[in-house]
Order: structure tokens, then sequence, then C-alpha cells
């Protein structure tokens, strides 16, 4: 069992891992075997990756095309389909992005958006291209993949948190080195398949119950590709860019749903590590899930009420005179693909905090007649007025301080 | 309804006390005769009704004459314990107040025990002063409320009475 330790505390991991399978083809037509580069162009053939927004949950493909010095590599088209059970679109090249390899050479890499299927909708991606100058190529290479379903809630107990793991990248390519020694036209068996995921740590905090609480959840994030990449960070790493102000919020304090806000945050985080060895060097807060509405205690009802009562404050107040379990649940509002995901937490709390006898607020009255040498501002009141004030209190039940004073300014006569 | 209740019993042990010391002025003053004052066996929760007042009922030994001397300030059955009243943090828990998480003694909290200890004093003749002061004014966790009572001199008491309320809120994590 992995745990987690953050806010100086440490967390038993609850794990839910989203697993897919992909079937991969990989074809090739009328392959001329008399030319020597065929299986270092047949290396960038298949080779391309799916990389998930998990803000919309749609993906981009990419690919690194060709070798620029290298004329004879220049391809004629590509050309890009997807589809879902009941749709099939082809990409749009958004972007073409320059860079520059080790070596100097220049390299492109052409980007599709694909808008329209979901990334947990698709059922094939295949690419094929076709290239004149090596007379009559033609290749595709398609993907099939399947994922397993996902249970999309979490109950979590005290010093528990949720690590979400998705699939964020998929790098198909081929081994290079099987690849030229293939003789045949069929070069399934040749693609790998690597996948990077993103893991996401829904962190509770620990609901203190003598003070409003404002933040729920903290939310950290590692990614597989950022680690292997040795120390370049996502982007897309602000909460915002992953999450919706959906996030409802109700707990054990009141009936009606709180409204919450999310805060980015983005810095390593020292106070955070896991200690099952993963290399976490780069685990970071994104951010974390905030409630923007105020709430007080009414001591007259001991119920919490939310809005802009005597002493409100922003956050959830636990009842001052709670004990149990208490229990906080919200939609994670995170990502598309997540946006329907119910987390609930659960916390005890075996006392009271107003309770005259077993309340962790205590309350204690010693008398004593040791002269207290009351100084010059004190009350006094002669038995006329004493008298006064008793006639008074039948009538009235209780005096203030201030009314109290009054008495003693009262004229005596 | 549940409070009316309450203050009839709250007033019930009064006013037997009341009615004792009464009848014990009367004799004292009537009959020339002089007795210390027999003080309650023990100090009463306000909220119990004590009956033992009436068999501490003094009586008056014809033909005795004692000095009259205040023994306020005897060990045994001091009488500042009997001049004020003792009170019950019961009564007073539902003033405290959280303010940041902290509990603090509200200004609500010091007059209510201001108003019993006024209204329950069993010995009014001559001139209470009152007062309260927070050990820490920011805290407000711990305040010592003080009474004095000054007798005119004309009845039972001579001496000054004192008596002080220390009350504490504390609090566990």
């Amino acid at each position: 069992m992995s745990s987690l330790i953050a806010n100086n505390q440490t967390y038993e991991i609850v794990k839910q891992v989203e697993t897919a399978n992909f079937e991969t083809h990989a074809n090739f037509s009328l392959y001329n075997s008399e030319n020597n580069d065929a299986s270092s162009i047949m290396d960038k053939l298949f080779g391309f990756y799916v990389k998930r927004n998990f803000i919309d949950d749609t993906f981009n493909i990419a690919w690194s095309d060709v070798d620029l010095s290298s004329p004879l590599r220049l391809l004629d088209s590509h050309d890009f389909q997807a589809s879902s059970s009941n749709k099939v679109t082809a990409g749009n090249t958004t972007g073409v992005i320059s860079s520059h390899d080790e070596s100097g050479a220049t390299r492109e890499a052409r980007h599709f958006a694909l808008n329209d299927i979901k990334f947990r909708d698709a059922t094939s991606w295949s690419k094929s291209i076709v290239d004149s100058r090596i007379k009559d190529t033609h290749a595709i290479a398609s993907v099939f993949p399947m994922f397993s379903f996902f249970n999309k809630e979490a109950h979590l107990k005290t010093k528990q948190a949720l690590q979400i793991d998705l699939i964020h990248e998929i790098v198909f390519s081929n081994d290079p080195i099987t690849f030229v020694r293939a003789d045949s036209h069929d070069y399934s068996s040749y693609m790998k398949t690597n996948v990077y995921y993103s893991h996401f740590f829904v962190v509770p905090r620990n609901v203190d119950q003598y003070k409003h609480n404002i933040t729920i959840t903290d939310i950290y994030k590692y990614d597989d590709l950022d680690n292997r990449k040795n120390g370049n960070i996502d982007e897309n790493s602000y909460l915002h860019e992953y999450a919706f102000n959906q996030n409802k919020y109700s707990s054990s304090s009141q009936k009606s749903q709180l409204n919450t806000y999310i805060q980015d945050g983005f810095a390593k985080d020292e106070t955070i590590s896991l200690s099952d060895n993963q290399a976490l060097k780069n685990i970071y807060k994104i951010g974390s899930i905030n409630i923007s509405d105020q709430t007080f205690y009414n001591y007259a009802t001991n119920k919490v009420e939310v809005g802009l009562g005597g002493d409100a404050k922003q956050g959830d107040l636990v009842p001052y005179n709670f004990n149990g379990n208490f229990d906080q649940q919200y939609n994670l509002g995170f990502i598309d693909f997540l946006k329907d995901y119910k987390i609930s937490i659960s916390q005890n709390f075996e006392q009271k905090v107003l309770d005259p006898y077993a309340g962790k607020v205590q309350l204690h009255i010693t008398s004593s007649n040791v002269d207290s040498h009351l100084n010059s501002t004190k009350s006094t009141l002669t038995g006329k007025q004493l008298q006064s004030f008793r006639d008074v209190v039948k009538e009235v039940n209780f005096v203030s301080l201030e009314g109290l004073r009054r008495f003693s300014d009262e004229q005596d006569n | 309804m549940n409070r009316i209740i309450k203050t009839a019993l709250l007033l019930s042990p009064v006013v037997t006390v009341v009615a004792g010391i009464g009848i014990y002025f009367g004799l004292s003053t009537s009959g020339n005769v002089a007795k210390q004052p027999k003080p309650l066996k023990k100090e009463t929760a306000p909220n119990v009704p004590d009956n033992s007042s009436k068999d501490n009922k003094p009586e008056a030994p014809p033909g005795l004459n004692i000095e009259i001397k205040d023994n306020s300030q005897t060990e045994k059955n001091p009488l500042w314990l009997h001049v004020f009243p003792s009170i019950n943090q019961e009564f007073y828990y539902r003033y405290l107040r959280l303010v940041d998480g902290k509990p603090i003694i509200t200004d609500d909290l010091i007059a209510h025990v201001v108003n019993d200890v006024l209204v329950k004093m069993q010995y009014t003749d001559g001139d209470v002063s009152w007062e309260y002061s927070f050990k820490d004014d920011t805290l407000k966790n711990d305040v010592t409320i003080s009474f004095i009572l000054k007798p005119t001199g004309r009845g039972i008491l001579k001496d000054v009475v004192n008596k002080s309320y220390h009350i504490v809120v504390s609090k566990q994590d």
C-alpha cells in the first residue's frame, strides 16, 4: 500500500487507474525492396502519437515528419482519420512545429486536432501516407483503442487521498531494428505502444472543528512524460486548465449546496512525497478547490447557516454541537472525462466543541473572598439602587452591562 | 414556560433564606438578644432547593447577652459564602462564543453573572460594588468578577465582605 505525505501528515492512497488496450495494424503496400532508404522511411511512416487534452477530452495527433536535410524523404501527403462509433473525422493541420535535434538537423512535427471526437469515444486512429518519390508507396497504420470501464466515484476516509491515473499520451512507433529485417508486408507485430500517464492526487484537507474550512481539497499532479523529459513541466499545469467551476459541495453542516471556486497553485511542493519510491521530483500542486460561500453558526438553533450572518466567514463550518461522522460530498468538476466524478469524505469527530459537560471547550468558575482591590472604575449600587435594579430584573429578566452601569449613575434619593 | 419554571426554582431557596434572615433580625432587635448568625451548613447551589435553612432558623435563648461581633472571616463558615451566591457554569456556558476558533467570555456572560449575583444576594443593607477585569483583554478567556459589600453598619454585618468569581474558559484541540 503506497502512501503520500502532504499537509504534514501521511495519507493512505486509494488508486484508480484508467486502462486501455491498443490493437495495432501496420500495412505497407507495394513496398520497393530495392530502395535502401525504405526502412528508415518506414520508421517515420508508422510512428505517431496521440496527446489527450484533458479539459475537453479531445486529442491531438502529431508526428515527427521528415528530416529536411534529406530531400529524398519528403513525403507528399499525409492523411489522418479517427472514428468513433457514429463518427468519422479527418484531421486538420493546426500547426507545424520546427525544432532542431541534437545533430542540428531541422525537424518538423505536424499536429492534427480532432475536436469532434472524444478521446474515450475513439474506436480507431489511422494514418496513411503516400510517397510518390518512392514509386507507388502507400502505407497505412491503424490503432484500435479499447478503454476499460472507469468507476467515477470514490469514498475517502480520514487520512486517505485519491490517486487518479489517466492516459495522457500514447506513442506508437515501430521497432527499427526488427523492422529492417522484415520481409512481409504486414508490420503489425513491429509496432510498439508506449502509454504515458498523468497522475492526479486529490488530497482532502482535514476539517477543523473550530474554524471555517475554505479549502476542501488540494490537487497535485505529476506526468510520466515530465519525468521522461527529465524536468520539463507540462505547460498546462494550472488547475483551471483542467477544471470547471462546477464543484457543487455539500456537507453534514447544512442542507443547501455551497459554491466553490478553483484556485491555481503552481509550485514544486517540498512537503509532498510518495512512499512507493517513484521518481517524483516533478510532482507539484496544480491548485485547490475552495468554498466561496460564507457561513456562520447560529447559537440559538445550533445550526450552520449560509449567508451573511453575525460572524459569517468564507468556508464551511462544522456545527459546534456536532459529533459523529462528518460527511462532505462534491463533484470533482475536473476535466471533461471526470466532470461527474463524485467524491465523498467522511471524518469522525468524537467530541463536540460546545457542550457544557462533554465539550472540548470547558468553562470553570471558582470563587474566593480575596480582596480584589476594586479600582475607581467600579460600579456601586446603594441599597435603594439595588432594589430598583431588582424590580426591573423581575420585569425584563436581564440587564446588560451598559444598563447595569446606568443603575449606579441614577440619583439615589 | 421553561424559563418561568427555572426562575421559580432559582428563587425558592433565596426566598427561604431571606425569610430566615428576616426572622432573625426581628428577634435580635426586639429581644435585645444577640447571637452570632448561624450560617448555613454548606453553600447550596442556587438551582437546588435546600430546606436545611429552616432547621437553621436561629433561636434566641432568653437572658443570654452576647456582644455582636462580625465573624464574616471565620474560616469554617465564612460569611462571604452566604452574602453572595454560588453560581454554576452550566447556566453561563451558553453565552460563550468562538471567535477565530478561540472561545471567549462575552460581555453577555459577565452581565448574566452580575445580574444573578445582584439578584440573589442575601444581605443588602449597604453599598454593593462590582467590577470585572480580563487577565488578557485580547484573549478574553480569563475574567475575574469581583463584588464588595460595604454594610451600613445598622444591620448584623459590620465589616466589608468580598467575593470574587474567577471564570476561565479552556479549549482542547
